[in-house]
């Protein structure tokens, strides 16, 4: 009798039985604690860019700083659809697009894009569509595609409640206030420079790089819990690029992600959320801004070094021009 | 011995060089828009009997790309003016339908929309021209961009002698050699059949 074919519908399961996963009790272990990170506030976490690595898209690049891991592609300038209802453009039309991968965030996500990650999507296109120089390529269209491969962002669930829910305030369940907010500034930060670095890599004219940045203000937890106004203000601590772990006594009150042209000193997108008051005529948003500026700041460094990289690759390789350094250097972070 | 410079980096002041690809000016100062070298020309002296006027260098930045895909340029867009080759996939008797797949012999990343209307064909008797007498589907055709089009097509202009078809396959399916400016023939049963052929070279 011949074998029965095999169901080309379904995912099948192993010929042979399998068995449940064993785990060790994660109690006798100390790795439910998040490591605290050692580096001083004003120091951003080391980051990993590399371009050129999709062969099949114009442009690529691939961004790791720390449990962040995303990759971009970019497409075009390609013509605009056939259809009737795009008119004609005189300048590039500009499409972004984030996409968590299901596995992620620490809470596993659908396959069709939800509320976050078209509002971080929309973010991005804000931060790019000035910098480039879209009247070069009219009647074409360029797109942005973002792929999170992990973040320690929570999944949208856990987002929306806490945004509905509003206000700092407000008793949170197991995570802790602005959590959400400094998970995904974290993650656009990155998407803004890796897709920079993804435009520079296609070949596509800019006016300037942009390069993401992120910083948080926290206060002391005692601080936060008394409702009076005299002492809140008093010594705040802001951290560049925050972990989604405070840190230790210390509660967050705000969060800045901003995506910005070092070379000509503006600001293309800027998203705070929390909360941010005065002090001695200076405005703590200019203060946080002024953290999330030098932030991208820092990270611009590694995303000039990373858009040059491939660029000197084909140098070295092709010999148009002698081979000025040998191996590829990394970029130390310093604050 | 080039460096590389990356988008935002100022080149120089605007007084001293003639701004070329690759970059823009800002503030006064030129600023590179690419990754890549900058490639400076020799500045030309143009002496007249006058005056001797003196051109200040052109200042670009190149990306520089693989040997191996060096013709296929994936930012190209056709632009008014460029020489570009395609082929024709539909004809009716206003207009011929072309995909244009090279812009001044760079193969272009995907293939852009393009038509040939009845009075962009050749330059002259303009009103007696038939698109079935000059293309068929099918058919390479050398062409000019004489404008960016509508949404979805660029207008291409066939009126001069080096433009028209520059390949063919007869009816009956063999490659056709040309004969005159308006006549192919058939390499394998001599057929004549009507073209706008361009000048060979």
């Amino acid at each position: 009798m011949a074998a029965k074919a095999p169901d080309r519908r379904r995912n099948n399961p192993p010929s042979h039985g399998t068995t449940p996963p064993v785990f060790l009790s994660s109690s006798s272990s100390g790795a439910v604690k998040p490591k605290q990170s050692s580096r001083p506030p004003d120091e951003i976490r080391k980051i990993f860019l590399r371009t050129g690595l999709i062969s099949s898209v114009t442009g690529s690049s691939f961004l790791e700083i720390a449990p962040l891991k995303l990759s971009v592609s970019v497409l075009g300038p390609r013509p605009l659809p056939r259809t009737s209802s795009t008119p004609f453009a005189a300048q590039a039309i500009l499409t972004t697009e984030v996409k968590f991968a299901p596995f992620a965030s620490t809470v596993r996500r659908g396959y069709i894009r939800d509320s976050s990650e078209r509002d971080l999507g929309s973010r991005l296109y804000q931060a790019l569509v000035g910098a480039i120089r879209r009247e070069l390529y009219p009647k074409s269209r360029i797109e942005v595609v973002v792929t999170i491969l992990d973040s320690e962002d929570e999944g949208d669930d856990v987002n929306t409640v806490y945004i509905e829910e509003g206000k700092a305030t407000v008793e949170t369940k197991f995570w802790d206030a602005g959590r959400s907010e400094r998970a995904l500034g974290v993650v656009l930060a990155g998407c803004i420079t890796a897709a920079s670095a993804a435009l520079a890599d296609a070949g596509i004219e800019m006016f300037d790089l942009v390069s993401g940045g992120v910083a948080t203000s926290f206060v002391d937890e005692a601080n936060s819990k008394g409702k009076g106004k005299g002492h809140l203000v008093s010594n705040k601590l802001y951290v560049r690029d925050p972990a989604i772990a405070p840190p230790g006594g210390k509660t967050p009150l705000a969060t800045c992600v901003l995506g910005y042209m070092a070379a000509r000193d503006e600001i293309s997108e800027l998203w705070i959320s929390g909360k941010v008051g005065t002090k001695n005529g200076t405005t703590e948003m200019d203060e946080l801004v002024d953290e999330a500026i030098a932030a991208a700041r820092s990270a611009r460094g590694v995303l000039n070094e990373a858009a040059k990289e491939r660029v000197q690759f084909i140098v070295d390789k092709t010999g148009t021009a002698p081979p000025s350094k040998g191996e590829t250097t990394d970029v130390e972070m310093s604050g | 011995m080039t460096s590389l410079v990356v988008p935002g980096q100022p080149l120089g002041p605007v007084s001293a060089y003639i701004p070329g690809p690759g970059v823009h000016t800002f503030n006064g100062q030129i600023v590179a828009s690419l990754v890549g070298q900058v490639v400076t020309s020799p500045q030309a002296t143009t002496s007249t009997s006058t005056a001797t006027t003196t051109t200040p260098p052109t200042i670009s930045v190149q990306k520089p790309v693989l040997t191996t895909d060096e013709e296929t340029n994936a930012t190209l867009l056709p632009e008014v003016s460029s020489t570009v080759l395609c082929r024709i996939t539909r004809i009716n008797s206003r207009q011929a339908t072309a995909s244009i797949f090279i812009v001044n012999n760079h193969i272009c990343g995907d293939e852009f929309q393009g038509v040939i209307r009845v009075q962009d064909v050749r330059l002259t008797e303009v009103d007696k021209v038939k698109i079935f007498n000059s293309f068929r589907p099918g058919d390479i055709v050398r062409a000019r961009v004489i404008s960016l089009g509508d949404q979805s097509n660029y207008y291409l202009s066939t009126a001069s002698n080096e433009l028209g078809v520059i390949m063919a396959d007869s009816e009956m399916g063999d490659p056709m050699y040309p004969i005159n400016w308006r006549e192919m023939k058939s390499t394998r049963t001599g057929v004549v059949e009507e073209r706008k052929v361009a000048k060979p070279f």
